[in-house]
């Protein structure tokens, strides 16, 4: 049988200048929704740990289903073929277990995953600079002291697969094809089962919430009450987010408009999923097409700070010199995150500079930053370019990731509770 | 709430944050300029073509990039632009009110 193809094909033929447009375009469009949303991978699993609500937990299965379907939708009707969809998938092995464990226990440590790092920092918050700035130091420490060790497991398929792209697609692994049906089937038996476990853990969660309501305080405004938003930058108990509907009410839209209301998390969700299907389509055949964020750019950044003081990275430090290119898509990407998120944050009123009552929060987000770049350079990605995107990739490694980081998320929430 | 009390509660953060986001828009933009390529171009010459980045990918980032940075500083200045208008209004409010009740 013949080997899938690893020839890349451009979906759209507009060249770079659009490709960067379009990842910058996306990035806004993160920032933007997952500050309005609040939207963050390690409040949903801290809050699966400490006030049982499977609420925001629920919509990132669904992020996770939806982005598996819709990708696998677009690949089995030809606007995308298969090998762009799997053309980067990673290879995978003990990093990933081991990496997305510490990214889990860092970040929740820290106060925030790689996407509400950025789009709190964009919105004020010191602590959340910290950790972005811990972010870059534990970067340097996995390139120096991590990846000599880690690239040399990989290379050598100790605990590791070696051939990463096709040999990790599910399609292929399942049934050795990447025909479309394969990939149909496949999409399907990865998405429908996630949205549906998603849709079923909010509804749990909010029928609970209606019960509790409705014993306590019967005669208040219920809807009122669950529609108070959660307050932002916070690690821990959530507020409940709100009566989500696929249909919104106009006053809400309009109230969302304005900036006056807070986006719902399953909201949030197709706006999200719709900026991974426009890069998915848009970087297709050119560059990874999938949301990458901050995994590698926590890297990139100092890279970036060191130039202007003459000093090259890419010349002669491990990491930054076999595996990091010096610019990619994903660049453009972050930075219009943060302007989106600042945007956001500015026009909504949130926006203020917020330096922690507690001193040692700082402390605990440098050192939990630190953790976090340690955690998803060993991972090869964070919780979006890693996990989120290998769901769409139709790969394995993300259901790995899951698993790892809520093991991390559960013991950092442990070691919370001694703390407080 | 009365013109005065909103005219005290106007935070200045709202004028500044625009400018810092333009400032930040152009500086980008102009350390993208001045430090990418030139990066880029160390690699070739060192033999690094691992992490090298072909010069119509630098080219791409350039032009988005530029395009980015419009959007960015005209949106900033319109934000400044409102917060300023907002802010004189208020100000402008609050010194009427005061010559009306000085006034016999």
């Amino acid at each position: 049988m013949p080997l899938p193809t690893m020839l890349p094909q451009q979906v759209l033929p507009f060249g770079f200048a659009f490709v960067y447009a379009a990842f910058g375009v996306s990035g806004f469009i993160l920032g933007w929704v997952a500050q309005r949303g609040n939207y963050c991978f390690v409040n949903a699993m801290s809050s699966v740990f400490t006030t049982r609500s499977y609420d925001r937990f629920g919509a990132l299965l669904i992020l996770f289903g939806a982005s598996a379907l819709l990708t696998g939708l677009l690949v089995v009707t030809g606007v995308v073929p298969a090998v762009d969809q799997y053309y980067d998938n990673y290879f995978s092995g003990w990093y990933v277990v081991v990496g997305a464990a510490i990214f889990g226990f860092g970040a929740t440590m820290a106060g925030g995953c790689n996407l509400s790092m950025l789009y709190r920092a964009a919105s004020g918050y010191v602590q959340n600079w910290l950790e972005l700035a811990g972010m870059m130091v534990g970067t340097y420490v996995f390139a120096v002291a991590i990846w000599p060790f880690q690239s040399f497991t990989m290379a050598n398929g100790i605990l590791s697969t070696r051939l990463g792209a096709y040999t990790e697609y599910l399609p292929y692994d399942l049934f050795h094809s990447v025909g479309h049906l394969s990939i149909g089937v496949t999409a399907a038996g990865l998405g429908f089962p996630l949205v549906a476990i998603g849709l079923s853990l909010q509804r749990r969660t909010r029928s609970r919430r209606s019960a509790h309501a409705a014993a306590a305080t019967p005669l208040t405004g219920l809807g009122r009450a669950l529609a108070a938003p959660a307050p932002p930058g916070r690690v821990g108990p959530l507020a409940p987010i709100g009566l989500q509907s696929a249909r919104l009410r106009l006053v809400d839209a309009r109230e969302m408009l304005l900036l006056r209301k807070p986006y719902g998390a399953n909201l949030s969700t197709l706006l999200l999923a719709g900026a991974l299907l426009l890069v998915f389509v848009a970087g297709a055949g050119y560059t990874f097409n999938y949301l990458v964020i901050t995994s590698s750019d926590g890297g990139r950044f100092l890279e970036y700070i060191l130039m202007p003081f003459g000093v090259n990275l890419a010349l002669n430090t491990p990491w930054y010199n076999d595996a990091l290119p010096i610019l990619d898509p994903s660049v453009l990407m972050v930075v219009m995150l943060i302007v989106g998120a600042f945007s956001a944050s500015l026009l909504s009123g949130d926006f203020k500079v917020r330096v922690p009552h507690q001193r040692k929060r700082l402390a605990v987000g440098f050192s939990g930053g630190i953790l976090v770049g340690i955690g998803v350079r060993t991972a090869l990605g964070c919780n979006v370019g890693l996990m989120w995107t290998n769901f769409a990739q139709l790969g394995y490694d993300g259901i790995l990731f899951l698993f790892s980081m809520l093991f991390g998320v559960w013991i950092a929430v442990k070691v919370q509770r001694r703390l407080v | 709430m009365s013109a005065s009390g909103e005219a005290r509660r106007f935070s200045y953060v709202k004028l500044i944050a625009p400018l810092a986001l333009v400032l930040f828009a152009v500086g980008w933009y102009q350390f993208s300029a001045a430090y990418i390529p030139s990066a880029d171009n160390q690699l070739v010459a060192s033999d690094n073509l691992a992490v090298y980045v072909p010069v119509q990918q630098i080219q791409g980032y350039m032009s988005a990039l530029l395009g980015a940075t419009y959007l960015t500083v005209i949106a900033g200045i319109l934000i400044f632009a409102y917060y300023l208008v907002r802010l004189l209004r208020l100000r402008s409010a609050v010194r009427d009110h005061r010559t009306m009740r000085s006034e016999p």
